[in-house]
Formats: structure tokens, C-alpha cells, sequence
């Protein structure tokens, strides 16, 4: 259950001496910078425009204009980055692998979380103070509180229920993505929740066989963009998205083209079968002998 | 009766049974304090570091129940540090040498690895139980084992421990011959276990009454579980959460019917709304329901189970109930006696959640409640008054109000009145966590009323010493105080230092406790062990040099036998 893919994706592109043979256009950054950028990567997918080096305050307005993004850590650091190379620097940046493991990103959320907390423990104060004190919001994190046991809280937590809408269809269903180990399995419940819509095909595609249709299995993420289902390892996905949208491919022709063929030629790593089947979607073939 | 042959007073001894009365008799005089010793079979150490091992071996030689309990209540919420202490090795080794006769092994809060089972299953040749509570440091091949080397285990119980997952094979170490088996509780465990395995284990042993399966084991194995195991009592589902196209499913439906015996269910854990049909059939027979993993049930799916199972005497749910879904508990179940709300989001107010209406139904429906345990986001006095006049009969009544502090909203004051209304009202009353508003006033109600008081934790509460004095003075039968984020110092701290030796302990976590103030408790107390937890790495080095007036961020407090513990941590000063 535990994203057997998304693992076995990182640790075979995250090798020893990977980073070092990544083509790179900037010089090498941290690893909280690489961090932020790989979260820019995954916005950028869809972008594909080569933007020249632009001024990074502007930068950074552009990006929260159209991208609508939020400040995340090593935002500093992959924009001083931009600043070197532009605002596509991430466009043009070409790639052995996937964007790096949601456990980088997990783990820093996880800090950011701990921080919060240990910042706002209430302090006992003195009697005045206590009384007139202005109460902490009610959302203030503060460690051990709730008083309900780590085990049971983490039992719970674990919980990752999604809306799944298909185009055509008036209702909705709702899927945990915590109780797939990945892609295949995830594609496969859904067609059983929708197998009145659409079959699964050789090629891994949803495929209405009466129409004739094609589905196109999307995703919305944290930051409210939509993106299509397959690019990050398993993991990453299941604590990014909020919803998936199976789309109509004729209605999802736009976010087809707008992605560009070396991106997905990157993408596609050697020894991961389900990004290829997924990308097998667009690429109109059969999975292909890997690139690299 | 000091002219009695000792046979005859150690019968006398078989028929008192608690404790408390065998520990009492055992004070009377020589003669009988031997009696009481050789007879003593059962044994019970509320805090692992109040006693050492040998000396517990050396004085009932011929025990066969050993019960331990290590960490404070609050390493549940990560107060305490993850290495603190609290190891279970010492008491196995110690058992091993004297005592090999021992059957059984409770362990609650306790760092346990997985050479202290193998040395546990290879050394008592009798061994028949082994219960282990909310603890962590093993792994299932610590389990595999206690599988292999434990002839005739009979109790295999494993709740809520941190357990390594180390593979799915531990199960297979039960030997063909093991057929002794009455209770397996692996509900804690992450990992799959071997289904084959499982169900050979299930069908050949004809007494097992309680099995509760972990969240990996899907529906289609319980099904072949189910179908070898009717007599089951105790039942914790496993996932439970399947298609309801498919044919496990309809097996699934069709399964529950036969369990004439069945009167305790849990698991649940990814069970769906079609899915929980499957138990309709045996909720009129149940007294025990553990809805609280399941947080795909909603609030009218809940109501629907309920609406069945009027036996019921105890409900863990979570507060997707509303306080409509209570509502409906108070009409149906009308011999509740113990009642858990579990907050199903924790980290914002919720959408829907239970408030004081919710309790109170609860209260005026069921006349029989004696234990609650209620996350909430508002109570008010009013209510807690009508409460506590309904249910006199509270031995445990412990509530959450989410945010710390928050007052009664209609009336904006704190919520003392209520409290106190629920100590004055619950004699019998043995434990009570508040939370809310709350001032002075509560402490000297609580003093003043709770005299059968045991256990009290207290969070963001009281105005000054004078709250701690109050509580400290008052409760007679106190042993266990917790307390976090108040302004108690140490005025409050060393007001009534003897009475620390009448308690099994006392935590206080930022309060105002200085280190002059523990050093002044550590010097006027010699059996007490006055531990400082300290995580603040830039202190570690400047251990001497620290004022006494600094503020100590953590305290545990514990009467002993045994002298300062010789496995502290770096962090942890024992003055």
C-alpha cells in the first residue's frame, strides 16, 4: 500500500552521481532550493513559453499572476535562481528524472508544521496577563494538543479522500488514494466505479468503446491547478491532490498540446511503466522504447 | 489469627483479591506479610521506576501476572521525549531469573525490543498472555518470536503500539500445534500479514474469542475468516471497505448472520456506508461498538447502526455523530455506560461536530453512564450543571474543548460552576481532565468535593498557586496530577511536598517551576525522584551553571524505592 511506484521511480533516477549528471542550465543549488524549484517544475509543465532573464520582483509577480501559486520554502532560493537565468530557466531546464521525492517536500512541510507549534505554545503568563490575554486562534497549532494520542491521530490522518468526476456523468464518487499502491490500481478502481463510462484499453487508456471517446484522468492540486494524472511519483500525488477530473479528450485538447514533447521525453524514465502508460495518452501510441 | 496455621490465613488471603487490600494486609504484621507474599499471584507496578525488578521477584517469587506501566500519561501527546526511559528488559530479565513461573505480562507505555520478547518467550515455559498497550521498539520479528517459542499462548494482545514492520511472516511461526489460541489482537501492526497463514491459524484454534484484524487485512480474507470462526465474541474487522459489485461483498452479507456470540466489534477502518450493512444483523446483540477509525462513516449512516444496538454499554465514535446522532444514542441505548467522541478533524473547527446539546441528551437518556470521554468545541455551565444532576453516578469524566481556554459563550464566564456542579454531584467520581476557561475557583471545588479523586489533568488553566494548593490539599485519594501551561509555581510546589509520597506521580509541563524550586522539593524529599526533562540542547553543557531562578520547561515527580533510575537520558536530571 505504501507508493511502491513512486519509490522505486525515485531511487532508480536518484542514483548516485544523478545530480551531478543533470543537465542543468544554473549552478548547482541546495537542496531546500531544489526543493521549491521542483515544485516550480511541476507548474511549469505547462508553460512552455522561453521567457529572457527578467527582473526577479516582476518575476515573481508574473508567476503569482498566472500560476496563481503560493510562497512555499526555497521560494528565496530558486529566485534568486531566476534571477540568473530567467523566468524560464524551469522551462528549458532538461531533466533525467521526475521531479524529486514528495519526502523532501513532506519533510519540510513537516518542519514548517513543528515550528508553528513550538512557536505557539501558550505561555502561562501572570494572573493579570492570563485574564486579559486575547486567546490564540482557534486554528494555532500547539504541541500535544489536542490530547489524543500520536498513534491514533496519524491512524486517521492518513485519510485521503478525493472527489472523482467524469464528464458526462451527473454524479460524483469519492475515492481514498491512501488505499492504492499506485497508478495502476488507482486507473482501475475508477473504471470500476465508472464502468458504465469507460473500459481500460491495451494501451492503458480510457476509452469509452461505444463512442469512441477518450477520458483523460486530471487532477487538481494544492494550489488549485489542474494537471494531468501520471507525471510525479505515486506518493506525491496522493499528498497533492484534492480532486480528479476525467475529462473528455476532445475537450482536453488544449492541455495536451500545451506540453512539450522533450518535457515528456524527460519524464519518461526508463523502468517506469506506469508514467509511460500514462503518457501513452497523448502521445496518441503505444508505450515506445525509452529514450535514454 | 496469629495463632492460625498458615495454610489457613492464606486461604483467607484467596479471597481478597484487590491490590490494594492484599497490600494493606501484607502490612500487618510479620506472619502475615509472608503468608501474603508467597500466596501474591498477581502484581501490579503503576510506575516501572517507583521499584526495582528484583526487588518486586525477590518478594513474590511465585507470580504469575506481572503488570508494568512505564512513561506518564502524557508521552500519549508527545510531551515526553521519545527516549525517555520506561524499558521493559530489566523486568523481563528479572522475571526470567526468579519467577519462571510467570504466565502473563501486561506492559503499558514501556519501550519494549524484540530481545526482550525472544528472552520473554524462551524463558517462561508456562506463558500464556501477553498484553502490550502504547508501546514501542519491536518489531513483528519479535513477534515471530513470541509465535514460535510461546507453547499454549492463549493471548496475543497488541493495542495501539508503535510496531516495525518487518514482514508478513511472524504468523507463520505458530506452530501446527498451536491450537490455544483464545485472543489475537494485531490491530496495530502496518503491514500485511500472510492471509493463508491467518486463516490455518484461525480454523484450528476452536477457542479463540476475541480476534481483531489490522487495516492490510481486506475483506475477501476476513470473509474466509469469518466462515471458519463463528464463535467469535470479540471481533476488530480489518479494512472492511470493499466494492459492492463484487462477489466479497455478498459473501460479506451474508457473513454476520451466524455470530450468535458476537457483542464487540472495531476496525472498520476504511469501511464504507454499503459496507456496514454487512453488521445489522448482529447490532442487536452488541455491547461494544468502536466506530472511531472510520471517519468514512457519516453522521446518518451512524444513526442507522445505532438505531440497533440497544444492549450497548460502550460506543467509541467520532464527533461526525452530531448531536443529532447522540441524540439518537440516548433514545436507543439505554444501557450505555461508557461513552468516547473522538474529534474527526482536529486541526480547524469542524463542519459538523458535537456540542453541549449532544452530551446533554446523552445524559438524560441514558441512566447508566458512568464513563465519558468528549471532544468538543463549546460546553457551557448551564450544561455541565444538567449534566451532572442527570449522571451522578460519573467515575470518569474526562472533556476536551478544543480551544484551550475557551469560556461558556453564552455567558462568557469560565467554566468552574460546571465543573464544580460535576464534582460536587459524582462522588464515586475517580478521574476528571477539564479543559475550557477555567480560574482558582474550580481548584477549590475540585479540593473541596472530589474525594475519591485519583486521577486529575489540567491544560491551560487557573490564575495562580493558589489553584495547585487547592487541589493539593484537597483530594485525599489522589495519586496521579498532570499538568500543563498553567501559572502554578513554586509557591504551589512546595506547599504540601509530603503529600507527593502519597501519589504515584506529578507532571507539570510549562508551568512556572523554577530549578531552585525542585531542588528545595528534591532536598526536603529523599524518596522522591524529582526528574527535570530538559530538551533545550544549549543547557546541557551549562548544567552547573544554570540560576536557580530559570524556568524548567518539563518536571516529573515520582515517590520511589529505588533511588534516581541509573538509565536516564542526557536530558533528563534526576536531582
Amino acid at each position: 500500500m505504501d507508493g511502491d511506484e513512486g519509490s522505486s521511480a525515485e531511487s532508480h533516477v536518484s542514483g548516485f552521481g544523478y545530480e551531478e549528471t543533470k543537465l542543468k542550465l544554473a549552478p548547482p543549488y541546495s537542496a531546500a532550493s531544489r526543493a521549491g524549484t521542483e515544485h516550480h517544475d511541476r507548474q511549469r509543465h505547462r508553460d512552455l513559453s522561453v521567457e529572457s532573464p527578467e527582473d526577479p520582483q516582476n518575476a515573481r509577480q508574473r508567476k503569482g499572476g498566472t500560476e496563481g501559486e503560493r510562497e512555499i520554502e526555497g521560494d528565496e532560493e530558486s529566485s534568486a535562481e531566476s534571477q540568473v537565468s530567467g523566468i524560464g530557466y524551469e522551462d528549458t531546464k532538461l531533466k533525467l528524472a521526475p521531479p524529486c521525492s514528495a519526502a523532501s517536500r513532506a519533510g519540510t512541510e513537516h518542519h514548517d508544521r513543528k515550528r508553528r507549534r513550538d512557536l505557539s505554545v501558550e505561555s502561562p503568563g501572570s494572573q493579570a496577563s492570563r485574564r486579559g490575554k486575547p486567546r490564540p486562534p482557534s486554528k494555532a497549532p500547539v504541541v500535544g494538543w489536542p490530547p489524543v494520542r500520536s498513534y491514533w491521530k496519524n491512524t486517521l490522518r492518513s485519510r485521503t479522500f478525493v472527489k472523482v468526476a467524469v464528464d458526462g456523468t451527473p454524479y460524483l464518487r469519492k475515492v481514498d488514494l491512501e488505499t492504492y499502491g499506485g497508478y495502476r490500481q488507482l486507473l482501475t478502481a475508477v473504471q470500476a466505479m465508472f464502468s458504465s463510462c469507460f473500459t481500460i484499453d491495451n494501451g492503458n487508456r480510457l476509452v469509452d468503446l461505444v463512442k469512441g471517446t477518450e477520458y483523460l484522468p486530471t487532477y487538481e492540486d494544492k494550489e488549485g491547478d489542474w494537471m494531468l494524472i501520471g507525471d510525479v511519483p505515486w506518493k506525491m500525488f496522493v499528498s497533492s491532490c484534492k480532486r480528479l477530473h476525467l475529462m473528455k479528450s476532445s475537450e482536453a485538447v488544449n492541455l495536451v498540446v500545451s506540453i512539450s514533447r522533450s518535457l515528456l521525453a524527460s519524464i519518461n524514465s526508463p523502468g517506469d511503466n506506469d508514467l509511460n502508460n500514462w503518457f501513452s495518452l497523448f502521445q496518441g501510441d503505444k508505450p515506445k522504447d525509452k529514450p535514454l | 489469627m496469629t495463632y492460625f496455621p498458615e495454610e489457613v490465613v492464606e486461604h483467607i488471603f484467596d479471597f481478597v483479591g484487590s491490590h490494594r487490600d492484599r497490600n494493606t494486609v501484607s502490612t500487618v504484621c510479620k506472619a502475615w506479610y509472608q503468608v501474603e507474599r508467597l500466596s501474591r499471584r498477581t502484581v501490579f507496578v503503576g510506575n516501572c521506576y517507583a521499584i526495582r525488578p528484583e526487588r518486586v521477584m525477590a518478594r513474590f517469587p511465585g507470580i504469575k501476572s506481572l503488570s508494568v506501566k512505564g512513561k506518564p500519561h502524557f508521552a500519549d501527546f508527545n510531551l515526553v521525549p521519545y527516549d525517555w526511559g520506561g524499558f521493559a528488559l530489566p523486568w523481563i530479565e528479572a522475571a526470567a531469573r526468579r519467577c519462571p513461573g510467570l504466565e502473563e505480562l501486561r506492559l503499558k507505555r514501556m519501550v519494549v525490543t524484540d530481545d526482550g520478547l525472544e528472552l520473554l518467550a524462551r524463558s517462561f515455559p508456562n506463558f500464556k498472555s501477553l498484553v502490550l498497550i502504547s508501546c514501542e521498539g519491536f518489531s513483528t520479528d519479535g513477534l515471530a518470536a513470541i509465535a514460535t517459542y510461546c507453547r499454549g499462548l492463549r493471548e496475543l494482545d497488541l493495542q495501539e503500539n508503535e510496531v516495525e514492520d518487518h514482514g508478513c511472516q511472524w504468523l507463520s511461526f505458530f506452530p501446527d500445534s498451536c491450537t490455544s489460541l483464545v485472543s489475537l489482537n494485531f490491530g496495530c501492526l502496518k503491514g500485511e500479514v500472510n492471509g493463508g497463514a491467518l486463516e490455518r491459524l484461525v480454523a484450528r484454534c476452536p477457542n479463540l474469542r476475541s480476534l481483531k484484524l489490522n487495516r492490510a487485512v481486506s475483506v475477501e480474507s476476513l470473509n474466509k475468516i469469518l466462515a471458519r470462526a463463528s464463535h467469535l465474541v470479540d471481533l476488530g474487522t480489518g479494512s472492511f471497505a470493499v466494492d459492492h459489485r463484487t462477489d466479497a461483498y455478498h459473501t460479506l452479507m451474508n457473513s454476520f448472520p451466524k455470530f450468535k456470540s458476537l457483542r464487540n466489534l472495531s476496525g472498520f477502518w476504511d469501511a464504507s456506508p454499503c459496507c456496514l450493512r454487512a453488521v445489522y444483523p448482529v447490532c442487536t446483540n452488541l455491547t461494544v461498538l468502536n466506530l472511531s477509525y472510520a471517519p468514512a462513516i457519516q453522521g446518518d449512516d451512524l444513526i442507522k447502526i445505532i438505531c440497533l444496538c440497544f444492549k450497548l454499554q460502550k460506543l467509541w465514535v467520532l464527533d461526525s455523530i452530531g448531536d443529532k446522532g447522540l441524540a439518537v444514542v440516548a433514545s436507543t441505548c439505554k444501557e450505555l455506560q461508557e461513552l468516547r467522541v473522538f474529534p474527526c478533524d482536529i486541526y480547524g473547527a469542524g463542519t459538523t461536530s458535537v456540542t453541549e446539546e449532544g452530551l446533554l441528551a446523552v445524559s438524560s437518556g441514558c441512566p447508566k453512564l458512568n464513563s465519558l470521554l468528549y471532544f468538543c468545541y463549546q460546553m457551557t455551565n448551564a450544561a455541565l450543571i444538567t449534566v451532572a444532576k442527570n449522571c451522578p453516578h460519573f467515575t470518569r469524566f474526562r472533556l476536551c474543548i478544543l480551544d484551550p481556554g475557551k469560556p461558556d459563550p453564552v455567558t462568557n464566564q469560565p467554566l468552574d460552576e460546571g465543573f464544580g456542579a460535576i464534582v460536587r454531584s459524582c462522588k464515586n467520581l475517580r478521574r476528571l481532565s477539564l479543559s475550557g476557561l477555567l480560574t482558582d475557583q474550580v481548584f477549590l471545588y475540585i479540593g473541596m468535593y472530589a474525594e475519591h479523586l485519583e486521577m486529575l489533568s489540567i491544560a491551560f488553566a487557573g490564575d495562580s498557586d493558589k489553584g495547585m494548593i487547592y487541589v493539593l490539599n484537597g483530594c485525599k485519594n489522589l495519586r496521579k496530577l498532570e499538568i500543563r501551561d498553567c501559572p502554578f509555581g513554586d509557591i504551589a510546589l512546595l506547599k504540601n511536598v509530603a503529600k507527593y509520597e502519597t501519589m504515584r506521580s506529578l507532571w507539570m509541563s510549562s508551568c512556572d517551576i523554577t530549578l531552585g524550586g525542585c531542588k528545595a522539593l528534591a532536598a526536603k524529599m529523599p524518596r522522591l525522584n524529582v526528574e527535570i526533562i530538559n530538551e533545550n540542547e544549549e543547557t546541557d553543557e551549562f548544567e552547573e551553571n544554570l540560576s536557580d531562578l530559570h524556568k524548567l520547561e518539563k518536571i516529573y515527580v515520582y515517590r520511589t524505592v529505588a533511588g534516581p533510575r541509573n538509565d536516564a537520558p542526557d536530558f533528563v536530571w534526576t536531582l
